[in-house]
Parts: C-alpha cells; structure tokens; sequence
C-alpha cells in the first residue's frame, strides 16, 4: 500500500533538500578546502594501509606483465645503458668541474646560493579511477612532516600538489587535473615577461597547455618549461614538460602552447613531497 | 553487522577501482565498481535504504579521492534511490534485470556527472563526445562486473547478509 500523500510529498520534499544541499556542498567544496574534518581524517587514516596493500599486490602483477612484455627492449636497453655506463665517469668529472665553476660565479655575482629542496619520498597508494579529477594518495601525512599545498615531484619534474593531508596519508591533485594552475616560464629565454600559466588541456588528456603567453614571446617546440616560482605555491625552476607545439590563442592576442608533460602520469609509483625552503618566500 | 559489511564493501570497492580495476581498464577508462555495488544491493532492498546506501558510498568516494565533497554523492544517491525504488517493481532474481538498470543508471549517472562538472569546472568534451568515448565503454564493463557480482549479492543478502527483508512499500520514498 502507498503511504499516504502528505507523508509522501514530505519526503520528497526532504528528498530534493538534500540533493539541493549536495549541491551546494560540492559547490562550496569544488576549489579545495582548508581543513579536513575529524571524519574524513579517520576514514583516510583507516583506508591507506589497505590501499597500499591492494596498490602494492597491483604494482606487482602490472610489473609482472611489463617484464614479460618489455624483456627484448631491456635486453637492447641493458647493451645501451652498458655504453652509456662507460661515459659516465668522463661526464662526471665534467660535472663537478661545472658546479664548481658555477658555484664561483654565483659567488662572484653575489647571488645567494640556492641549496637544493629537501624532499620527502613517498609512495604512490591509490589512484582516483574516475575520468572526472585526476588524483593519487600517497602514504606520506602530516606525520611526516607534509603539509596542504607543498609541490610533488618525480625525477623527471612536476607532479602536482597536495590537496589535503591525514596523519598518514595525503591527498596529491596531479597537474593534468582541470583545477590546479602553475605560473611558468620558458628555461631557454627566461624572460621575466613572458610568464604563463600551464593547466591540464582540455580535450586531450594527459597533456598540459601553457595559456596566457605574450604573442611576441621566444617559445618553440623542444623548450623546457620549468615554474616560475610566482604564486607562492611551486618553487622556482622545477620542470613541468616540454613544447610540442604553439599556437595563437582564439582571439589572435596571445599565445598558447601544447606541452608534453616532464613526469610520466600514468607510471607514478615514487614521488618526492617538496618541503619549501623557509626564506624562499622573502625572495 | 550490516552496516559493517556494507561499508567493508564499499572500501574494497572503492580500494579495487583505485588499484587492481585499473588494470583491467582501457584508455584511462575503468569501471566504477562502487557503482555497480550500491544499484546491485538497492535493488535488494527499496527506495529509501538505496537512497542511503548511494549517499554513503558517494560521501565515501569524495572523502577517499578528494573530489569536493557532494560529487559522487549526489550521482550514487541518485542512483540508489531509482534502483531502490525500481525494486518493487521488477522482478530482481532474473539477471537481466539487474543489467539493464545498471546499463540505464550508468548513463544517468555519467550524464549528472558531466552537468555537475559542468557546472563547477568547465569539462573539456561535449556531452556527446563525453557519452561515446567513456560512458559507453563503461557501461560495457559495468554490465559485465554486474553479471558476476550479482548473483553471489543475492545469495548473500538471502542468508540476510546486508539488511532485513525490504521493507513495506508504506516506507519507500514514493
């Protein structure tokens, strides 16, 4: 039997009040938020040991089958990097003679010599499987010293940044994601007007678009695009990819380019949280 | 008792799209299994349990993949409460049953997807462009995810697993 009409127009009014509030509340919640609650810390909290479980059982069955597939181009690959291996001292020898050389000169110009990040490692422990937000756990918290907002790095260069930290794990909003903007600039010229902004591109997944750019700027296939340090959020000089091509944005004003990113999405096991430098914001 | 296995499933869900499921997917597009389990259990139960069975698992899915909070909330309670409500209806021990709402309910929940994205980023597809290259793909492994998790669902819910027997039609949402 049907409940009665006024009980049940009541509760589908009460029903179209919470989907308003989830509206509302993804709204409100849509650009980030400052704090986690105490529940949402303790369900992250709960949850990453079995994510890193589950992550670790699926890196191996994935490298697994990598090996398997890729057992010819590793055995051409060992013969290279064997050569490779035999250059080595020569260049790094080269190498100390170049930062020592550099060294003197940042001295003779005065500049104040920049030590390197230091860096937190940690490992990737689950992935946003959605198509919607691009975002990965690791299994680094507030514990360890991470905090909202420090940048993520591979070897290769720019991850993204953290988005929200529990005790043992954070959250990393990946730079191929639509919400996060870095403020860049191209390595080559360096010129300081000729800062843009790189974001995810918008349909083509997995690449980035550097926006914003003067139409007289020197940028051109092949250069490498690193942060500009502008923006308070990205330490200078960390590399995010790489110009595939350039173009005129709609209007015909500025410029725009296509850029292959420096990190491998799809293969982020190890990252590296960037803990800024204290008197980096003074600079 | 329920509510602890309901929930130990949603995390497994939610921890397997994350990791094993995205092995399986292709092209950066893997089934959302969190979905296929809350259509699967409101439809063993009525419209109001799904409708708190889908507000669950979305709450949980934005608090794990740090999506803002209401997101996958609004989607999976949507859902639940179709399904749930659809259960009266049909007859849930015959497999294309449960196929068929899920085929159904993906779409719509694709498509609520891309309108809240919509209206708080802009995405980067049309609606069309959106619905052939991951909605349909999805839909394909939702419908094969269903056929295997179904049956052992309902043979769990029938040792009374999750909940109680549905409740009374008096109790659903309509």
């Amino acid at each position: 039997m049907l409940a009665p009409l006024k009980t049940r127009r009541k509760k589908t009014v009460s029903l179209l009040l919470v989907f308003i509030f989830l509206l509302c509340l993804a709204a409100f919640t849509a650009q980030g938020r400052q704090k986690l609650t105490l529940a949402e810390e303790m369900l992250l909290t709960l949850v990453a040991p079995v994510q890193g479980v589950f992550q670790r059982l699926t890196r191996t069955v994935d490298n697994t089958f990598a090996t398997v597939k890729e057992y010819r181009l590793l055995l051409e690959e060992n013969a290279a990097l064997k050569k490779e291996l035999a250059n080595a001292a020569t260049l790094e020898a080269r190498l100390l003679e170049l930062r020592q050389e550099n060294h003197r000169l940042r001295e003779m110009l005065g500049f104040k010599e920049k030590t390197g990040y230091s860096l937190i490692p940690a490992e990737v422990i689950g992935r946003d499987a959605s198509s919607w937000f691009q975002t990965m756990t690791i299994n680094r918290g507030s514990y360890h010293g991470v905090e909202k907002n420090m940048a993520v790095v591979t070897s290769d260069g720019l991850v993204g940044n953290i988005l929200s930290v529990s005790r043992l794990s954070s959250q990393v909003l990946l730079l191929t994601d639509s919400r996060p903007a870095v403020s860049a600039l191209v390595q080559r010229s360096r010129e300081p007007g000729e800062v843009g902004v790189v974001e995810s591109a918008p349909g083509l997944p997995g690449y980035l678009k550097m926006i914003n750019l003067p139409r007289e700027a020197n940028i051109q296939p092949g250069d490498r695009i690193i942060s500009s340090g502008l923006g308070g959020v990205f330490p200078k000089g960390l590399v995010i990819g790489y110009v595939l091509e350039t173009g005129d944005d709609e209007y015909g004003i500025l410029q725009y380019a296509l850029l292959r990113p420096a990190a491998n999405f799809n293969r982020l096991e190890e990252v590296f949280v960037v803990v800024p430098d204290p008197g980096e914001g003074e600079e | 008792m329920g509510i602890l296995v309901i929930s130990g499933l949603f995390i497994l869900s939610l921890v397997l799209q994350g990791s094993v499921l995205a092995l399986a997917g292709t092209g950066g597009i893997h089934p959302d299994l969190l979905l296929v389990v809350v259509v699967a259990l409101a439809l063993l139960s009525d419209g109001k349990r799904g409708t708190l069975l889908g507000f669950t698992a979305g709450l949980f899915q934005d608090v794990l993949t740090a999506a803002p909070l209401g997101f996958f909330t609004f989607g999976k309670m949507l859902a639940g409460l179709l399904a749930g409500t659809l259960a009266r209806e049909v007859y849930r021990d015959y497999l294309p049953v449960p196929l068929m709402v899920i085929s159904a309910l993906t779409l719509l929940n694709e498509t609520v997807a891309y309108f809240l994205m919509e209206l708080y980023f802009s995405p980067a597809l049309q609606l069309t462009d959106y619905l052939r290259a991951f909605a349909l793909p999805r839909l394909l492994m939702h419908v094969l995810v269903m056929a295997f998790l179904y049956p052992y669902l309902l043979r769990a819910q029938r040792r009374g697993l999750f909940f109680a027997e549905p409740e009374n039609d008096g109790d659903g949402w309509f």
